[in-house]
Formats: structure tokens, C-alpha cells, sequence
């Protein structure tokens, strides 16, 4: 079958790093991705499943580990050669339905007792991502064991998939995942009493977190930061309350909290800030901004970065990272607005406390937001290059999510092809 | 020797290229044959002896008024208000008006043993002076005398221990003044008329009022039915200070108005060319406006802004009355239309002004997007009384670089009106709906008020509202050599000749328009017939 694959080969890796910067055409030529035809992935045993993916999305910390931006943290925690893709809608070679990947490996996808984290419901903190009968990797996408979306085929743990709703389509569908991490980083921040937020970063990430403060919190005021033309049209469409550019965040937050300033110290701010890019200078912007004793989330992949945490210490403002997603325990109350009984998940307890699995979570809110039309771009595999170049440039490309469209490619099992 | 009358030109094949403000600089233009060029009158004669004016002025009021020296007594509190730093245009030099009229009141009240005097910076909204532009308006003197005993005071319209809620018009309006000034047995109100709008009831009635008393008659109804603001009797603006005027005298706030008015020498002599017309530019003139024009395009902004900000004009006395403030304002509003007006006939399909580097409120600062928008269609369109020089529905074109540069330390809500109201929506009552009142109670602009040299926070809104009638009237506005970015934030549309411009101006006002320029500074007023 056709597959991008990643290889760990670092003189590949340097010299995607080295050209990133320049030509992102070359530097994907000379980097350590590449199409080949390769096996479709192995079962591990009998509660794994075939999956043939319909839509496949790039993801920024895809562009990250592509151009070999990121940081070598990730590397033990990766098996190559791998490949690419962690926001799936596929169809289930099992009972060809039409299913989403919950892509994280936690305990429950390996096979494994559950460790105090999952236990918890804290799939996203699970201890086990290098444990168990297949190869390292935080999530599908990053492990060799289970293949990616960027292929004609991957396996997938009967745990982590998810039936489509016929109401939504692929492009809703392709969205739950990145919908689900920002349902998380929202839903587990955002206190009582927490009135203005903002949102800094209008890509995928940062359009998809403003949608979900919308949905769980529609009395918020939502400031967004937003670089282009096209990010500020989706994030008034995605209900922001003001939409600043880049270097007014922390003017606009004087100014909705009708505080003080001096220099650099000011006395109120955002409740809470959702830094969606993860640059020093965002994160600096970020901090500035919210008020003392608040909150800044990291939710997009941050990379290396230097930032003055003067004003950090100084304002006890709370830095915290979010990534993927588990149980969320919504309050009934805070949450009357919602309607929760479609979700498969959802369970409450004696005190008012609702339980749901974000994934669930995130097609139930799916249902209301229908965020396709966030899909901008759909390229077939074979134009990987093209694709990845307009990923990386999204925001001034007028592209939001671009994805990898496998509809049209032939099943690698005969008979299979009108799945 | 009488000083020649401004008149309307028509350009011809003979016509040289004309000169325009473009901010800190100005180049020269070449209009269409048959466009007409607004020249102001030139400087009249000024009064040669003013310290004798003066001194009659305060003893043979005009009006219903006692001589100065009769409202004066031993033990009596004096209080002595006067125009603040956006007036005149540019600075003048030393003496200044105010320095000269308020020695004299000072003298007569020594004569008299008066010693409670107190002296107030009528500010209104506007940021406070700085300890520079204090001691030249009022002479090292006056300053060394009062300033340091805590009696040269800038009016705080946000001291609620120091205003006075003096009740409301007939028409609901809150008149709310300055305590000290409102309690003293005699205000005396020093004031300078540069243009028509200045003066009257409206020196007390904005200039010592608070926020909670301007808003009746600075908002975006009042204005947009001031038509002009330059014309008092057609102006909602006047109407309501007039009504507020009546009623703090009915409350017996006793005052003594002092209006003075200057002729128009505008620019010393190494800028004397400005003034001149262009076919009377000898060689001396011509080598003086390359080389300036050059090196101030050449400049940094902040070396060429600096360099304009010190020009102080040679602006002379030409008239002064005293008394019962409409009896004195009357007399001063012929005095300040005697120097200005030009007849114009008929109305054009363009207007075309240049910018110049200082406006009211960038005096020593910035001339940031909204000022610009608000010497444009604020001050320089309603420059004229019976109708605008541009007809309904035509386009202004404006010569100004427009950048998006701001003073943080005086206008620092004018930075987030740019930002965060202006990206939301030009329409003015939109704005003043939505965002005014948000603005105007902001404790962090209040506080840069009353403590710094900020402009109040509503201020802003202030020049927004300021050009709401000519919003209401136009077709269009096109700001030629704009920054495309703050100019489209503006609402309006970049040029970058003046070619282009008119190209796109005939898009909304038709092919082969009428085209009027003023030429400005100094100033110059049309009565449109």
C-alpha cells in the first residue's frame, strides 16, 4: 500500500531543519518523509481492527516532526520508521462503518491494567506510552506498530474508534480529534467565575479552542488574536467577541479589565490566555496579558522557547500545558445548555457531575458547531509535498485545515474497494 | 496699509504648482485647468500698542458689565481661567496673549488688594500642560508667582471634591463646572478666538466642565446638526453651550470675559514662503522651500516633527473686548470673520485639503490616524458658513502621510479607539453606542487624565463625533500619500498621486469635476453663496 513514512535518519533530519526556513519544498525533499509502498500494518491480536482512512488531517505537530522543528524530546517516545497521521476518519474494515480515531496509546490500546492515570479518567497523562505488545508511540501517527491516516491503511484498538454519525460528514468527522483536544484544554480551565479569555493564534488549533469556549461557555468574552484576513473572518464566524492582531493583546486586555498599566506590569488582564502558537513571543504576549494569579494554557505544540518569567513570578500567573484528551467531568449545572444525552459516554454521579470520554464529547458538540467547512484543502497522498507546504504556510494561504483525501484510493485487500 | 483679502483662484495654463501640507512637510501640486484655490486673506494690521487695548479693554466693558477694576475689591477670591495649550496654532511667540492679558488683570487686581487669586487651566477634557507650555503661555512671572503656592491649577474634570453640579438647562442638559471657579466672587475668562468656534458661553461651559456635562452637547446628534461648528448660529454645538452659558450666570456664577482675536501671521520668516502665494515666491522663497521640503522629507519623522513643533508664530493682537460674555463674544466673532472670510460661489464636487503637522490636540506630540481624520473633516470642512465648500455627496481628498503613529503619554485611548473600536466599526453613532461610556469610566485612562498628560478617555470618541457631519455629507474621502493600511482603517481610500486620487474621486462624484483646494494654513473660511 502507498504510505508517507518518516525514517529516523539524521542527517535527513538536519537537513529538513537546515531548509525549513527557506524553501519548504526542498526541505521536504531533502527531509526524512517519504512515499513508498509498504505492508499494511500487522494485528497485534484480536481486539484490533483495520482501518482504512477516508480523510486524513495535518496537524501542526505533524509540520513539526516533518520539518524537524521540534525538539528531540519526542524521540523515545516514537518508533520509526512511522507513519504520519493522527486525525482520522476512516472506515472500519470489521463492520465497515464509518468511524473516527481516538488516535492517543494509552493503557486501555495496549493491552495493558490501567495505570493511575487512566484509572482517573487522565488518559492524557497515561504512563504506559512506551509499554506494552506494540512499538513506542504517544498516538497513532508516531508508531510503527499501528501505521497512520497518511496511508491507505492503519489498526486501530476496538477501544479507539468511534462511530461517524450519518448526520456529519467527512470533514466534520476528520475535526473531532483536534476538536477533542480543545475541548479538553477549555473544559478543565476554565473556572467558575472566569469571564474574559483569549484565544492567541487563529490557526486550526486556536479557531478549534475558540469553538469550543463558544460551545461550553457562551456567556465568556472571547478576545482573539488573529494574523490574517481569513483567521479573523472564521474567528468572528466561531462567535470571538473582539478579534485583536498580534501586538494589541495586551492592550485590549487593559483595556477589558479596566486596569493598570505600567510598563510591562499590569493589574488585571484575561482570566485565562490559550496560547495556540507556542512562540516566545506569544507566550511572553501571553503572560503579560493575563491577570495576576490567571492562567496561560499551552495548547499547541510550543517549541524551544525564551521568555522574561519575571512578570510570571511576580504575578503568580499559573503556566500550564494541555494535550489530548480523556474523561471530562462537567458540572450539571454550569452545563444545562447542553444536550448530553446522545453521548454514549456520559454517565453522572450522586453530587450532579456528568463523566464523558472527550472524544464523545467532541462528536456531541460536533453535531451542533458542523466544523467541515474548516477544511480548506484536501490533497491526495501522491501530493504530499504540495500539501505540507500549503499546512505550513496555512494562515497566509487563506487555508485552515488542509487534509489528506484517500476516498478515491483503492483498497489494499481485493474486494474491499467499495468500502 | 491694509492687508489684501483672501479670494478664490482659478487655475489656469499660468498657474504654478501649488503648495500643500503633507504633515511635518508639503510639496507642490499641479491642479486642472479650472480648479479654484481658496487663498486666506493675509494678515491684518495688528494693534499697535496692545498693552493700552488691554488696559481699556478691562475698563470700558462691552455689554452689560461693570470696568474690570469695579468687580475688584479687597478680600474678594479671584479666579482667572484661560485657554489651554490648543490654542493658537502653532504656539505663538513669546509674549503669548494670555501672558499679556492676565498680567493686566493681575496688576488691576493689586491695585485693588486683591490677594485670593487663582489661576486655572481651562482644560476640559484635554491632557494637562506641561510645566514648559504653562510657563509660556503665561510668562516666567506669572508662573514663578502662582505655581509654586498651589494657585496655577489645570481644571480636573474628574475631581468630583472640585466640580459643582450647578443643576440642568430647560433642555435636561447637566451643567456641572470647576468648584473653585464656580464659587469665586469673580471669573475672569482669558481666552484666544483663533477660528469662530472658539469662545462665548463655551469657554466656561466646556472648558470648566466635567465629562458628565460635555456629553449633552459633544456627541454625535449634536454634531452632526452643527452645520458648521464654525457657525454659531447654525451650530447644535453653540445652541446647547449658550443654554449651559444662561443658565451658570442665572446660578450667579459672576464672570468677566476677556476674548481676544490674532491676524494670521502664521510663519516666521525662515517659513514666510507658507504664507505667501506662489507666483509671488521670489528666489529667496523658492531656495527656502526646496531646501526645507527636502531635508524635512529626508528626516526622520521625529527630527522633522521636532523641527515644525518649535516654530512659534509671529501671531499679533488684533482685537480685544471684555464684559458680558455674548456682547464681547459678538464683537470678536466680527473681528475673527473680518480676518478670515473669503465669499466662495457654489459649492465643488471635490474638496482638496493639505494636512500640516499640528492640529488642537498634537500640540508638541503626534499627529496620529484620528487626529487626522479629525482635522480633516472636523476642523478644515467646517470651515465655512452657509454650505460646505464640497457639495452633498462629493469626496474630500486629504494630503497627509497618515502613519499609524501614536503618543503613548497623551494619547493613549486613542490607541485602543484605533485598535479595537475602528476595526469593529466607523460609523460614529455606532461608536458612541457601543463603546463611549466603556471608554469615557476606563480608571486607567482617568487616571493618565488627571495625573499624567493624557487626553481623557472619551477624548478619541470626541474627534470621531467631530466629523460625523462631514461623514453625513460626503460621498467619499481619500487621503492622498496615506498609509494604505490606517487609512483603510479610517474607512477611507488611499491615493498616491493626486492624479489617482481624482481618478478615483470621479468615480463617485462623475466625470469632469468641479475641484476646490483650500489652501490652509493659515487660516482661511469660506461663506459659500
Amino acid at each position: 500500500m502507498r504510505s508517507l513514512v518518516i525514517e529516523q535518519n539524521l542527517r535527513r533530519m538536519a537537513s529538513a531543519k537546515l531548509l525549513a526556513g527557506t524553501s519548504a519544498t526542498a526541505s521536504l525533499k531533502w527531509g526524512p518523509l517519504s512515499i513508498k509502498d509498504v505492508d499494511p500494518p500487522g494485528l497485534p491480536n484480536s481486539q484490533w481492527v483495520r482501518v482504512r482512512p477516508l480523510l486524513s488531517g495535518i496537524c501542526g505537530s505533524d509540520l513539526a516532526t516533518v520539518f524537524a522543528s521540534t525538539t528531540r524530546y519526542f524521540e523515545p517516545l516514537v518508533s520509526f520508521p512511522f507513519t504520519p497521521g493522527h486525525e482520522i476518519v476512516g472506515v472500519s474494515l470489521d463492520t465497515g462503518t464509518r468511524v473516527v480515531v481516538e488516535s492517543a496509546l494509552t493503557c486501555k490500546a495496549r493491552d495493558l491494567p490501567l495505570c493511575r492515570f487512566c484509572r482517573d479518567g487522565k488518559d492524557e497523562l497515561c504512563e504506559s506510552v512506551a509499554a506494552g505488545n506494540i512499538k513506542e508511540g504517544i498516538q497513532i501517527g508516531y508508531c510503527k506498530s499501528t501505521g497512520g491516516g497518511w496511508s491507505q491503511e492503519l489498526v486501530a484498538h476496538r477501544s479507539q474508534l468511534w462511530p461517524v454519525d450519518d448526520s456529519l460528514s467527512d470533514e466534520d468527522a476528520v475535526l473531532v480529534e483536534p476538536l477533542a483536544c480543545a475541548l479538553h484544554s477549555v473544559q478543565s480551565t476554565v473556572l467558575h467565575g472566569t469571564e474574559n479569555v483569549a484565544v492567541v493564534g487563529a490557526g486550526t488549533v486556536g479557531l478549534l479552542t475558540l469553538a469550543s469556549l463558544a460551545y461550553l461557555f457562551p456567556k465568556l468574552s472571547i478576545s482573539v488574536v488573529a494574523k490574517y484576513s481569513s483567521q479573523r473572518a472564521a474567528a468572528s464566524r466561531l462567535g470571538a467577541t473582539q478579534i485583536v492582531a498580534e501586538d494589541e493583546l495586551e492592550r485590549s486586555a487593559r483595556r477589558l479589565s479596566h486596569s493598570f498599566r505600567k510598563g510591562g506590569w499590569l493589574s488585571g488582564g484575561y482570566d485565562v490566555v490559550f496560547d495556540c502558537v507556542g512562540s516566545s513571543k506569544s507566550l511572553s504576549s501571553s503572560i503579560s496579558s493575563v491577570r495576576p494569579g490567571g492562567q496561560v494554557v499551552a495548547v499547541g505544540m510550543p517549541s524551544q522557547v525564551d521568555i522574561d518569567l519575571t512578570p510570571l513570578w511576580h504575578r503568580e500567573v499559573s503556566l500550564k500545558g494541555s494535550y489530548a484528551y480523556g474523561v471530562e467531568v462537567l458540572p450539571k449545572e454550569r452545563f444545562t445548555h447542553l444536550d448530553l444525552t446522545e453521548c454514549l459516554s456520559a454517565t453522572e454521579d450522586r453530587d450532579g457531575q456528568v463523566s464523558i470520554r472527550t472524544f464523545d464529547l467532541a462528536l456531541c458538540a460536533m453535531k451542533t458547531l458542523r466544523l467541515g467547512w474548516m477544511v480548506s484543502h484536501r490533497y491526495p497522498l501522491e501530493n504530499y509535498v504540495d500539501a505540507l507546504e500549503k499546512a505550513a504556510r496555512a494562515g497566509s494561504h487563506d487555508a485552515i485545515k488542509v487534509v489528506f483525501d484517500l476516498r478515491k484510493s483503492k483498497s489494499v485487500w481485493k474486494g474491499k474497494d467499495d468500502l | 496699509m491694509t492687508s489684501r483679502p483672501g479670494f478664490v483662484l482659478e487655475v489656469d495654463r499660468s498657474t504654478p504648482p501649488i503648495l500643500m501640507w503633507h504633515g511635518n512637510s508639503y510639496r507642490l501640486e499641479r491642479f486642472p485647468k479650472g480648479a479654484r484655490i481658496l487663498y486666506p486673506p493675509e494678515p491684518q494690521e495688528p494693534i499697535k500698542d496692545p498693552k493700552s487695548a488691554i488696559a481699556q479693554a478691562l475698563e470700558s466693558p462691552t455689554g452689560d458689565s461693570k470696568p474690570l477694576s469695579a468687580l475688584l475689591h479687597k478680600g474678594m477670591r479671584l479666579v482667572i481661567a484661560f485657554d489651554d495649550v490648543s490654542l493658537p496654532l502653532p504656539q505663538m511667540q513669546a509674549p503669548d496673549v494670555r501672558q499679556m492679558v492676565i498680567e493686566a488683570v493681575l496688576e488691576k487686581a493689586a491695585e485693588h488688594g486683591v490677594d485670593d487669586v487663582y489661576l486655572i487651566a481651562a482644560l476640559a477634557l484635554h491632557r494637562r500642560m506641561t510645566e514648559g507650555e504653562l510657563r509660556h503661555a503665561l510668562g516666567a512671572r506669572v508662573y514663578d508667582a502662582f505655581h509654586p503656592r498651589k494657585r496655577l491649577l489645570q481644571h480636573d474634570a474628574e475631581d468630583p471634591s472640585n466640580l459643582v453640579d450647578l443643576g440642568t438647562t430647560e433642555h435636561g442638559e447637566v451643567v456641572e463646572i470647576n468648584k473653585l471657579a464656580a464659587e469665586a466672587d469673580l471669573l475672569v475668562y482669558v481666552n484666544i478666538n483663533l477660528v469662530s468656534m472658539d469662545g462665548g458661553h463655551k469657554s466656561v461651559a466646556t472648558g470648566l466642565a466635567s465629562y458628565r456635562s460635555i456629553r449633552h452637547h459633544h456627541n454625535v446628534k449634536t454634531m452632526v446638526h452643527s452645520k458648521s461648528f464654525m457657525d454659531m448660529h447654525n451650530s447644535e454645538l453653540h445652541t446647547s453651550n449658550w443654554r449651559m452659558g444662561r443658565h451658570i450666570a442665572s446660578q450667579g456664577v459672576k464672570i468677566f470675559q476677556i476674548e481676544t482675536t490674532l491676524n494670521t501671521d502664521t510663519f516666521p520668516k525662515p517659513f514666510e514662503f507658507l504664507s505667501k502665494r506662489e507666483w509671488e515666491w521670489n528666489l529667496k522663497d523658492r531656495t527656502a522651500f526646496i531646501a526645507s521640503s527636502t531635508s524635512l522629507q529626508a528626516s526622520p519623522d521625529w527630527i522633522s516633527r521636532d523641527i515644525m513643533h518649535k516654530i512659534r508664530s509671529p501671531y499679533k493682537l488684533t482685537g480685544i473686548n471684555a464684559g458680558e460674555v455674548e456682547a464681547v463674544h459678538a464683537k470678536t466673532l466680527d473681528k475673527v470673520f473680518s480676518q478670515q472670510l473669503v465669499n466662495v460661489e457654489g459649492q465643488s464636487d471635490i474638496l482638496t485639503m493639505g494636512l500640516p503637522f499640528v492640529g488642537p490636540y498634537n500640540v508638541n506630540s503626534i499627529m496620529n490616524p484620528i487626529l487626522v481624520y479629525c482635522l480633516a473633516l472636523g476642523y478644515f470642512f467646517n470651515m465655512y458658513i452657509g454650505k460646505p465648500l464640497v457639495r452633498p455627496g462629493g469626496v474630500v481628498i486629504i494630503s497627509h502621510p497618515n502613519k499609524a503613529e501614536f503618543d503613548p503619554a497623551f494619547h493613549p485611548s486613542y490607541i485602543d479607539f484605533y485598535e479595537q473600536v475602528l476595526t469593529e466599526t466607523t460609523d460614529p453613532k455606532e461608536i458612541e453606542k457601543r463603546f463611549e461610556e466603556s471608554f469615557a469610566n476606563d480608571p486607567w485612562y482617568i487616571h493618565l487624565y488627571r495625573k499624567g498628560n493624557a487626553y481623557h478617555g472619551v477624548h478619541p470618541f470626541y474627534m470621531w463625533y467631530w466629523g460625523a457631519h462631514a461623514l453625513d455629507h460626503l460621498g467619499g474621502v481619500i487621503i492622498l500619500g496615506g498609509d494604505p493600511k490606517a487609512t483603510r482603517r479610517l474607512g477611507f481610500q488611499p491615493a498616491s498621486t493626486m492624479m489617482d486620487a481624482i481618478e478615483m474621486a470621479k468615480s463617485v462624484v462623475g466625470p469632469d469635476p468641479s475641484i476646490t483646494h483650500l489652501h490652509s494654513p493659515p487660516l482661511v473660511m469660506a461663506k459659500v453663496i
